[in-house]
């Protein structure tokens, strides 16, 4: 079989990759995890916030809404456990953002909502009805893009795509959320696409995995052989990338499948008639199909140097202080980081909740190396995706020259932190460039081709690394 | 325990600190066969150009720049290829003009290391046979005199007045690899050359590029320029004769003196192998290779300047941003 690739990029196998390889034979069962609290943000999608509609003191109920959408591009939230509303907070999420929460207290009864008995018949939804089905699912870009999946796919049968793509390129390392839910759950993530593509009106569906995960490659073959007969009027294949980081991100999916770049103002929907969903965002469609199910729960990979790797189905708004109570050799890691070990954002504060959009907490015990002069070696050159020469941009960073940083096209940086994972002097390049690339794309946002002199100042190491849906939109790495 | 930290979260193992003594690994075989060859001369050679550049680099940083000096290997590996492309004959004064020259003209006042624009080994090369041109005929026939103390103090006694000895024409293979010939130091062993080259290749710190590309482009120079005489012992002596193979392992995979594209890496190749046999056919010089490769050091910048990697979108490298190069120029490597 061809393997798709796009070009550049990092192979982190570095003795880092330890935890996948154990992971297969280790972890079979899906654990359950059931907290004391949960703590549910309202902003948990690119777009507006959706408005809590419970008080403190409010009886609330699995699957109950508790946030309403305000927009188009919004989506609802429903409550996790049921319980007692004890508090409507505002708290700052890892990205950097402030958002009202909602604190429930677990009352351990499992009541769950009346909205969620009422039960479907799968093949008798038209869909139309499929795609109310999504509208209030309160489904996101799981991947940890977090756009809408209802907007999304408005977009897709707006724009007459024709391919729906299931991202299963978790090229992360340590992150096999995806990758566990495609080998245990193959059931529940095809057939949820087939849903999304009744939704989208696409007749292909394609579902993308990397080469390493040879053994999900045969699950996935031999599940889609059992829908074909079920499906003719579908396409339904599977496509192999190669093992490359950051092979997930869906600009470098579209260049790896149809070799077509798109631009920072360009979607995949209208450029090439592709729509691409993240594998938890499928399985959590499928769940409202079925079993009416919002989007309430996902799972977690909860992994990193420092511990055993293991998948955890943690409702939304579980704190990640109690989720790691009750792990098991936590060991002494240096840091908490919410999501991979390439991108994620290190937490400060373990009363953080777990969002729709969080793919995995990733502990860590290595400190990073000190930093010495650049050697100029150009590994960050052959492994930025996007061709930006970062050893050149952060000099550039040093002498805080607006300008020419974006005559460097800085502001295509998509975060990935290929460049300072691979550099070999330890210089934290993909956070000075992430926070110029800020600055630049903010200074130049109006259409100003003149010189800017917007204060760069000395780029310290910035305060967070990525923000989801800021910098880079429709990261799912 | 929880402090804020940047992405990425994990590290490549490998650390610039540790490219180095990969390089000083490497670069055993040749220093062996090179002390073989020219016994308690070679060796002190070796040692003192390694400890007079870590010396110079110290003090330099220490007492000029008032920065602290940390030791890395780099000065080291300078001055181990700096002993090991000198003949055998080379006084010791002359060997510390050297060290010194590299040290601190070439690698210092350009920024230390990764800043410096020439190879500092290359560079003191070339000053020595420029300014001291007597070393050129310093060249002795190997073994002959290599315990005898008399060496030590003076240079081997029966010094070869035919410095190059790539003008010579013997078929003899075993002495083709095995360098038992008058050369430099650890210049002359190819097998030595190829195994420090094999290792470095095998930790991925040398990059193939320019040197896969140099000694191509050589081959192809000797071809067309022997035409129907070309022989593959002429060709084996045309690239592993006159320190081309110990050029092409040790300084042409060094980071801060070459391109940081692979496209660059390749054009550098091909330069210096154009310049090479240029010098060698029409030109005076005795060490081509290494003014060769000197000259693309100094051109190393430009080709980062002008060959770069597309940019993601764009249809060519130069779109949207080659209307004022002089930004480009500003970030440059060596400002």
């Amino acid at each position: 079989m061809k393997k798709l690739s796009f070009k550049k990029g990092v192979l982190p196998n570095d003795g880092l990759d330890f935890s996948k390889g154990r992971a297969l034979s280790q972890e079979r069962v899906l654990e359950q995890f059931t907290p004391k609290e949960v703590l549910i943000p309202m902003n948990q999608s690119i777009g507006t916030p959706a408005v809590p509609i419970v008080r403190a003191g409010s009886l609330v109920s699995i699957g109950q809404m508790i946030g309403r959408p305000t927009s188009q591009l919004s989506a609802p939230v429903h409550a996790s456990i049921s319980g007692v509303v004890t508090a409507v907070e505002t708290i700052r999420l890892p990205n950097g953002t402030d958002s009202e929460a909602v604190r429930i207290q677990n009352d351990l009864k499992r009541r769950m909502d009346d909205s969620v008995s009422k039960r479907y018949e799968p093949e008798s939804l038209s869909p139309k009805d499929l795609r109310r089905l999504l509208l209030f699912s309160g489904i996101v870009g799981m991947g940890g893009e977090g756009y809408p999946a209802a907007a999304k796919c408005l977009r897709a049968s707006k724009a007459g795509v024709d391919t729906l793509f299931v991202n299963g390129l978790q090229s992360e390392p340590y992150l096999t959320c995806d990758i566990h839910l495609m080998r245990e759950h193959a059931d529940r993530v095809i057939q949820g696409a087939i849903a999304l593509g009744s939704v989208c009106k696409v007749q292909k569906i394609k579902f993308c995995l990397q080469d390493k995960w040879t053994q999900e490659i045969d699950t996935m073959e031999g599940a889609l052989e059992r829908y074909r007969p079920a499906y003719p009027d579908r396409e339904l294949s599977l496509l192999v990338f190669k093992t490359r980081f950051p092979q997930g991100y869906d600009k470098l999916l579209i260049q790896a499948v149809y070799n077509i770049e798109l631009t920072q103002a360009q979607n995949p929907e209208e450029t090439v008639g592709a729509v691409i969903f993240n594998v938890s965002t499928c399985a959590a469609f499928w769940d409202k199909v079925e079993k009416n199910l919002p989007c309430i729960s996902r799972v977690v990979t909860i992994s990193g140097d420092s511990t055993a790797q293991r998948n955890v189905l943690v409702p939304i708004g579980t704190l990640v202080s109690e989720l790691l109570d009750r792990i098991p050799g936590i060991g002494n890691c240096k840091r908490i980081v919410i999501g991979g070990a390439l991108m994620g954002v290190a937490i400060t504060t373990l009363n953080t909740p777990i969002l729709k959009t969080t793919q995995a907490i990733t502990l860590i015990r290595q400190e990073n190396p000190e930093s010495s002069a650049c050697i100029h070696c150009g590994s960050c050159v052959e492994a930025c995706p996007v061709g930006i020469l970062p050893y050149l941009c952060d000099r550039l960073i040093e002498l805080s020259d607006t300008e020419a940083l974006h005559h460097e096209h800085i502001e295509k940086c998509i975060s990935c932190g290929a460049c300072s994972y691979s550099c070999p002097s330890g210089i934290e390049l993909s956070a000075h460039i992430t926070k110029a690339a800020h600055i630049t794309r903010a200074a130049y946002a109006a259409g100003q081709t003149e010189a800017v002199t917007a204060p760069l100042g000395k780029m310290a190491v910035p305060t967070a690394g990525h923000v989801p849906g800021k910098p880079a939109e429709g990261s799912r790495i | 325990m929880i402090r804020k930290y940047p992405a990425p979260h994990i590290r490549k193992e490998m650390n610039s600190t540790l490219v180095y003594p990969y390089v000083l690994i490497a670069l055993i075989p040749c220093a062996t066969a090179g002390i073989y060859y020219y016994g308690i001369r070679a060796l002190l050679l070796l040692v003192i150009g390694m400890t007079a550049f870590v010396f110079s680099d110290y003090l330099y940083i220490e007492y000029i720049k008032h920065e602290k000096y940390i030791f890395d290997g780099s000065a080291l590996v300078s001055g181990a290829i700096l002993a090991l492309i000198l003949p055998p004959g080379t006084p010791i004064l002359y060997l510390i003009a050297g060290v010194l020259f590299a040290s601190v003209v070439i690698k210092q006042s350009f920024g230390g290391v990764g800043s410096n624009l020439f190879n500092p080994a290359l560079a003191a090369r070339a000053f020595l046979s420029l300014a001291f041109p007597s070393i050129d005929a310093a060249y002795s026939e190997p073994i002959l005199s290599r315990w005898s103390v008399s060496s030590l103090l003076y240079g081997p006694a029966d010094a070869v007045s035919s410095a190059t000895p790539w003008i010579s024409q013997k078929e003899n293979v075993f002495e083709l690899l095995s360098g038992r010939y008058p050369g430099a130091i650890g210049t002359t062993c190819a097998v030595a050359i190829l195994l420090g080259g094999i290792y470095l290749v095998r930790h991925r710190i040398l990059r193939l590029q320019a040197p896969l590309t140099f000694l191509l482009v050589l081959s192809a120079g000797y071809i067309l320029g022997r035409g129907t005489q070309a022989t593959l012992f002429g060709m084996f002596y045309w690239l592993f004769t006159g320190g081309i193979l110990f050029a092409a392992v040790f300084t042409m995979g060094d980071y801060s003196t070459t391109p940081t594209t692979k496209t660059g890496r390749i054009l550098f190749g091909a330069g210096a192998a154009v310049l090479t046999i240029l010098i060698r056919n029409f030109g005076n010089a005795s060490y081509a290779v290494g003014f060769s490769i000197l000259a693309m050091n100094a051109a190393a910048p430009v080709f980062d300047l002008y060959i770069r990697p597309r940019i993601y979108g764009m249809p060519s490298w130069f779109s949207g941003r080659a209307s004022d190069t002089k930004n480009i120029q500003k970030g440059g490597k060596h400002v």
